[in-house]
């Protein structure tokens, strides 16, 4: 457990956060066109890496970062991983039935299955920077509201 | 759940940071816990009674 005010939620840390969601989501974006696009062997290992590590260290970032927090910073922290989480999950399964209900109103009229995999390639590639975004703004969002005094 | 605690903490002359530092937790918890935004965990709770020298139904109750 620490006293240590430097774990109060910061704009500017959060700021940084953000910026590091926008990195990963281009990583994703650049996993999820090399793997539908690209031919080249080594393009598939690092675009493969990419998807394995990048989630692997932000969770080994979170157990160090969690390390020096008190409890009830561990348990907003979690709860925001919580809910970023699944809201992660549901994302995937709303843009591909999105994608379908298009494809059979507004499309073709049927389900185009190739599209439809390749989109999802796309989504299961960006899910990790969303997950990171919505885990962090969730969790920053309760340390926001127990830093904040109550005037009573 | 309602609490004593910045009434005690007042009575000490203790500020949060003060508070925190004794009970090893950061002053945005003792904040989170004084305007009922965060209810402590049973560790924590008993060095809060350890701490004033109270029991922890003296300083913390349900609504």
């Amino acid at each position: 457990m620490s006293n240590d005010e430097g774990l109060t939620p910061s704009i500017a840390w959060f700021s940084l956060k953000c910026a590091l969601a926008v990195a990963w989501f281009a990583i994703g974006g650049w996993v999820a066109m090399t793997l539908l696009h690209s031919e080249t062997r080594a393009l598939h290992i690092a675009a493969a890496l990419a998807l394995i590590a990048l989630p692997v260290i932000w969770l080994i970032a979170k157990i160090a970062g969690l390390r020096r927090a008190d409890e009830a910073q561990v348990a907003a922290t979690l709860r925001g991983l919580a809910q970023g989480l699944v809201m992660a999950c549901v994302l995937p399964g709303a843009m591909i039935g999105g994608n379908v209900l298009s494809s059979l109103f507004l499309g073709a009229g049927e389900v185009n299955v190739s599209g439809m995999m390749q989109n999802a390639v796309t989504y299961i590639a960006i899910l990790p920077p969303i997950a990171f975004f919505l885990s962090e703004l969730f969790a920053f969002a309760m340390l926001m509201t127990y830093a904040r005094k109550q005037s009573r | 759940m309602k609490t004593r605690l910045r009434e005690l903490r007042s009575e000490r002359g203790w500020t949060q940071a003060e508070l925190g530092q004794k009970l090893g937790v950061s002053r945005n918890s003792i904040n989170a816990i004084e305007t009922g935004r965060y209810e402590p965990s049973l560790s924590l709770a008993l060095r809060i009674a350890e701490l004033f020298e109270l029991y922890v139904e003296d300083i913390f109750e349900n609504d």
